[in-house]
């Protein structure tokens, strides 16, 4: 159910950007990283104390008889663990403390980022993908600290410790175990593409099964009135199974990277058998210290090992990562703004001047539009549907820029303004407007938490809605998700005293009302005829019969306007207006 | 998806037909680890024998370098070293082979689990209504549907692997310790029972499994009343209400760490006390002579092999308590109950409906809403029923009682001279198009919202009906004609196109009974008055059709065979158009009002 143009496989960062960036994101606590490293050389320490302890046991204990350094001994054992896992525990929580600390902080920043994206985005991007990249993705993003992959650090030291070690042992010896370099380095290689293509797969299946279920939860009672649950439940189940197929191939690269890992380092054992058995015949090895490095070979291999593990959570961590830091990176719908920030103010003019604009550049919407709306003036568009009026208030309200032309409050351009203080200006009512899940009060005065109790009465009343409420049980009653339990007509009466309670300079109505009872309607007119007498108003309609009273009815018609003129004027015009009433009036006969 | 899975046969089982479920998880119908392991336990077979072969390398390789070690101190011919080494090599590339085959195996099945869990929910989901979604909104099932899951599967496929092998190591390692000193092991052993036993106590897993859900359905109605939030200047306070749930999660995030971090050490610990007693009884024993000090060494060494699979004992406990937190939370969906049981009555259906003192009513709170108060009517097929009334007058809810989205409070409906719960909800719902007062369209292409599946519909049927909408005209303005995709929920689209394509989805299903609800809310004068006049002139409504028209406009429902009008859930009125001009009433308030309106174009300010 997802556009398939919207690719979520390809990616846009190079493994040592993204890492840089994830680096980035821990920066703030470099010294708990730092000490969180540093406390590895205690517990490296109590680690290697452990044998020396056995060992005193059997020497000085067993050997001499005594049950009480045999006692002593077992117990400076357990205090030596006691420690280490004390040491643990807070080496632990610092990492943990840190990612996490990461993780709030990148999700905050993805969900502040989305209240900026232009809405443009929004066309080509199924609300369930945008969602995967916020919970899910940051998600395994946790995973990544959870999981140990910051102890990366740590093995890698112990990496350099022990190599160090092997040299210090028999470099030559050494040497030979570098033959299995090349193979290791190769076949890191291949596991590294084929684990970041198989994670890609992973995640864009995953962010396909919940764009499909994000969506169809929302339309689930048409999935049910038209009856195509089959349907749509084989969809789930393929999109379903293809990511049990993705995770599968996930899982032979996640297996086979610590497998080939762990059977070269084998074979690297027997190499230096090999190796080590002729250079003892030659008299040039002691078998001593053929066995110690073998030994320490084993050591050698181990944090290899834990890193081959790692790896994976690492490769799947930025697949991951990339789509985050794309929305991340994603352009802001201020970046279309000219940066200047200029406040705004609407007291004289409202002006569009030769607008052009098209969701898609092939296809036009609106061509040339100018108009000029003086503050106080009530006005009422009118026209097909389809011809652009939604997109021009659209417009009007920043969501989108137009290619051409300017829109300006009193001179002051949209491109220079503060956003925010344009959209301060006005209210909209929309064609279908959202409510949200919460109590009728969380809605009524969703744009104005500060509203006294007596205002919103008022508004309740003035909007007919008082009886809404009413019915409901009261402001404190409330609405589900999408105001799925309120009737059309309660809605959208819920919606417009939302949007009255604003008190906006600019009111704008896209068709508000369409499901409004005539009888409510009628007493909405009268109610706020006066109340909105010295507001700016823009009404877009399609019952001609509440516009009539519009100081100004603006005539669309294919993304142009095409009449304008009072209700008188244009009748008298014999223009499209007048076809229009024609044409509802006709319904009567 | 031809071979169902256990999984999903139950939940088959579970349905009369594939719409409802009948008497659906019940204590016994809920799911548990054990059914849902129950069609993998083949895997399960294999997965550990591989696992077995797996260890057996393991074990076997260091025994096979000490061979080649002491072939080489015995100065014995370098073939006989070469064959340890070939013996390494192989070793070493059959285990790898092994180790590969044995996590393919299990962790297979947590993934395949986790996929049979997840259709199980999908499927049930589907089923559900209103009352569902109040429970659980779209973003928590979301959540519950990825987030739990993948701790589900954690512990399906990744917790059992280290189950499996840590049973393997102990069963190999026990016997060799008893075999050393019985006395000795028991004493040795008290700790790890110990360990267990203080990681049994319930931990809190789920309450960060409930944040993420949380958070998620901020974040998913956050995204669909986006265009709201932004005219209402609302970021800030949803930036805001976002971060408290933020922190919360973080909250809970690391109270959940917290028991790893305590679970790990503390079995770390538990295996270092058992060191610590072998080393203290042991070594008075040797010291007593009752042991060698080649034993004491053994033991040690053997009794270490148990501190990682211990260590990985105490993350596989988190692992586990996570996981069966979250299949609570699957549970707890699963068992909520749909809201309608059918039966299996299934026939072509004429379109008679009778409705015989109906009474719906919705309770919050506390607080009831009647919606529907008595309404008895009856609809013979093929009859042209207009529908009028005042918002909130139950008309809305006359459609999805008679479609059974949910059941009525009181009375009886039947369609057909049977009562809705006895026909298949399939057969029932084949028999219903309706034109929705939302017009929510799938992002797919217009043709595909236009067919929904059914591929008998030809493209020219599609064009007849969308001309009689009057939508051909938009149709040439779109990219890609009937291919052009319409966005999430139709959001590319106009309102009114949005609405006709709604409304041609309709027409295009060629129901015996066809409801238009408030069908022409969005759509501009010209197409109103066209859609309208194939109202009246019949051309919209095939023979033998019942028309259901519910509308706020008089106009289009004056051709009906009789109107109903409603206020405040009851039927007020009942007539023709002319029986109802005629008379006093609420009918004559709404008309006049628009004739009125009509006749004197400009006579409002009064
Ligand atoms: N799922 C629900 N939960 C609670 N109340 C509901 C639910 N659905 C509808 N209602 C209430 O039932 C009453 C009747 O609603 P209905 O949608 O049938 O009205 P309607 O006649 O279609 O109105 P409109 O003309 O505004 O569309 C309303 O008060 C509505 O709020
Ligand atoms: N987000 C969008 N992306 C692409 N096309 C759109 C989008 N929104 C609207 N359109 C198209 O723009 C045209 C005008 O739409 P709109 O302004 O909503 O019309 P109306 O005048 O009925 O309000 C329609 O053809 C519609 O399909
Ligand atoms: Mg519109
Ligand atoms: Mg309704």
């Amino acid at each position: 159910m997802h556009n398939p143009s919207t690719s979520e496989e390809t990616q846009s960062f190079s493994e040592w950007a993204l890492l840089k960036r994830l680096g980035k994101e821990i920066k703030q606590h470099q010294s708990w990283f730092v000490i969180a490293i540093i406390l590895y050389a205690p517990l490296l320490g109590l680690e290697l104390a452990k044998p020396l302890i056995i060992g005193q046991v059997v020497d000085e204990g067993i050997r001499l008889q005594s049950t009480s350094t045999v006692a002593k001994w077992a117990l400076v054992f357990l205090g030596c663990v006691l420690l280490a896992a004390v040491v643990r525990f807070v080496q632990m929580y610092m990492l943990q403390w840190m990612g996490q600390s990461a993780i709030r902080r990148l999700r905050h920043r993805l969900f502040r980022k989305i209240q900026g994206l232009p809405m443009s985005y929004f066309d080509r991007m199924p609300l369930g993908k945008v969602m995967t990249r916020v919970t899910n993705d940051v998600q395994s993003l946790a995973e990544l600290f959870s999981s140990g992959a910051v102890e990366i650090v740590g093995d890698i030291l112990f990496l350099c410790g022990t190599a160090v070690m092997l040299l210090w042992v028999d470099f030559s010896l050494f040497l030979k175990v570098l033959l299995v370099a090349p193979p290791l380095f190769i076949g890191l290689r291949y596991f590294r593409n084929a684990a970041r293509a198989s994670f890609g797969k992973v995640r864009a299946k995953l962010a396909a099964i919940n764009a499909n279920v994000q969506e169809v939860l929302n339309g689930v009672r048409i999935v049910q009135l038209f009856n195509v649950l089959r349907p749509i439940r084989d969809e789930f189940e393929s999109e379903n199974a293809g990511y049990m197929q993705a995770n599968r191939k996930a899982i032979i690269v996640d297996a086979g990277v610590y497998s080939y890992v762990d059977a070269l380092s084998t074979i690297a054992t027997a190499l230096v058998l090999f190796f080590g058995a002729r250079e003892h015949f030659d008299g040039a090895l002691e078998l001593g210290i053929l066995v110690a490095f073998i030994d320490a070979l084993s050591r050698f291999f181990h944090p290899i090992r834990e890193l081959s593990q790692k790896y994976t959570v690492i490769q799947r961590a930025f697949v991951s990562a990339d789509r985050v830091y794309e929305l991340e990176d994603e352009p802001s719908e201020f970046d279309g703004l000219s940066g200047q920030n200029k406040s705004v103010h609407f007291d004289k003019t409202l002006r569009f001047q030769n607008v052009d604009f098209a969701y898609d550049v092939e296809k036009p919407i609106l061509k040339d539009i100018s108009l000029e709306i003086k503050a106080g003036e009530r006005i009422a568009i009118v026209g097909r549907t389809g011809s652009g009026k939604s997109t021009l208030m659209k417009l009007l309200q920043g969501h989108y820029l137009p290619q051409k032309g300017t829109i300006a409050f009193d001179g002051v351009d949209i491109k220079d303004a503060d956003l925010m203080a344009w959209r301060q200006l006005m209210a909209i009512v929309p064609q279908d407007g959202y409510l949200f899940e919460g109590s009728f009060r969380d809605n009524l005065t969703f744009g104005r938490s500060d509203i006294d109790e007596n205002k919103l009465s008022d508004y309740m009343k003035l909007c007919q809605s008082d009886w809404v409420v009413e019915r409901h049980g009261g402001l404190e009653a409330q609405i589900t998700a999408g105001g799925d339990n309120l009737s059309a007509g309660e809605r959208q009466l819920i919606a417009l005293t939302r949007a009255l309670l604003v008190e906006p300079n600019l009111l704008i109505l896209d068709e508000a009302t369409a499901s409004v009872d005539i009888e409510t309607e009628r007493r909405l007119q009268k109610a706020t005829e006066n109340a909105l007498a010295d507001r700016t108003s823009i009404v877009v309609a399609h019952r001609l019969n509440t516009i009539r009273q519009a100081d100004r009815i603006i005539v669309f018609d294919d993304g142009q306007i095409v009449e304008s003129g009072n209700h008188d004027t244009l009748i008298a015009l014999g223009g499209v207006y007048a076809n229009l009433v024609e044409h509802q009036q006709s319904n009567f006969a | 998806m031809n071979n169902k899975t256990n999984a999903q046969e139950r939940l088959d089982g579970l349905h009369r037909s594939d719409h409802a479920l009948a008497g659906v998880h019940s204590a016994k119908g809920e799911l548990t680890f054990v059914s849902l392991f129950q069609d993998y336990r083949v895997a399960l077979v294999i997965g550990s024998v591989f696992l077995l072969l797996t260890n057996a390398a393991a074990l076997s390789i260091p025994r096979m370098i000490k061979h080649a070690v002491d072939a080489i101190a015995e100065q014995q011919p370098f073939a006989v070293m070469n064959t340890s080494i070939m013996w390494i090599i192989g070793l070493a590339i059959a285990g790898g082979l092994a180790r590969v085959l044995s996590r393919m195996y299990i962790f297979n099945i947590g993934r395949d689990i986790e996929r049979d869990i997840r259709s199980v929910i999908f499927r049930h989901v589907l089923t559900m209504s209103s009352r569902f979604f109040e429970q659980f909104s779209i973003g928590d099932v979301m959540s519950r549907l990825t987030n739990d899951l993948q701790s589900i599967r954690a512990l399906s496929g990744f917790a059992l692997l280290n189950v499996i092998n840590a049973i393997f190591i102990f069963v190999g390692t026990l016997p060799v310790l008893f075999q050393i000193n019985t006395k000795l092991t028991l004493l040795a052993l008290i700790p790890f029972p110990l360990g267990y036993g203080a990681a049994q106590r319930r931990f809190s897993t789920m309450e960060n499994q409930k944040q993420l859900g949380v958070l998620n359905t901020i974040l998913q109605q956050n995204l669909n009343g986006q265009t709201i939030v932004r005219a209402f200047d609302q970021q800030e306070p949803e930036i805001e209400k976002f971060e408290v749930a933020n922190i919360e999660t973080f909250n809970t995030a690391m109270r959940l760490a917290m028991i790893r971090m305590v679970l790990f050490p503390l079995m770390g610990l538990m295996s270092a006390l058992s060191i610590s007693i072998a080393l203290y009884v042991g070594g008075t024993m040797a010291a007593e002579g009752i042991l060698t000090v080649g034993d004491i060494v053994e033991f040690n060494t053997r009794i270490m092999q148990l501190a990682w699979p211990a260590m990985a004992g105490g993350f596989i406990i988190a692992v586990y308590h996570r996981g069966r937190a979250s299949l609570a939370r699957v549970n707890e969906m699963l068992s909520m109950a749909p809201d309608i049981y059918d039966g299996e009555y299934a026939e072509p259906i004429s379109g008679a409906l009778r409705l015989r003192n109906v009474s719906k009513s919705f309770e919050r709170d506390g607080h009831v809403i009647e919606a529907l108060k008595n309404i008895s009517v009856d609809i013979v097929p093929g009859e042209f029923i207009g529908v009028i009334g005042t918002n909130a007058s139950g008309k809305s809810t006359l459609v999805d009682v008679v479609t059974r989205q949910f059941d009525v409070s009181s009375g009886e409906v039947c369609l057909d001279e049977h009562g809705l719960a006895e026909w298949n909800i399939g057969a029932l719902r084949d028999g219903f198009a309706v034109v929705p007062e939302q017009a929510f369209l799938f992002s797919k292409t217009i043709r595909e919202n236009l067919k929904l599946w059914n591929d008998a519909i030809s493209d020219e049927e599609i064009h007849d009906v969308l001309s009689m909408v009057d939508l051909m005209r938009d149709l040439s303005t779109f990219p890609d004609g009937l291919d052009t995709m319409v966005g999430e929920r139709g959001w590319t689209l106009s309102g009114g196109q949005r609405q006709r394509v709604a409304l041609a989805r309709a027409l295009l299903k060629n129901a015996p009974i066809l409801i238009l609800d408030d069908a022409l809310s969005a759509v501009d004068a010209e197409v109103e008055s066209h859609i309208i006049s194939a109202l009246r002139d019949g051309s919209m409504k095939r023979q033998n059709q019942t028309l259901i028209v519910i509308a706020h406009r008089p106009e289009a429902i004056r051709t009906a065979d009789r109107i109903l009008v409603f206020r405040d859930g009851e039927i007020v009125q009942t007539g023709t158009h002319q029986d109802l001009a005629s008379k006093d009433g609420l009918y004559r308030q709404l008309l006049t009002d628009r004739e009125e309106e009509a006749d004197k174009p400009k006579d409002q300010d009064a």
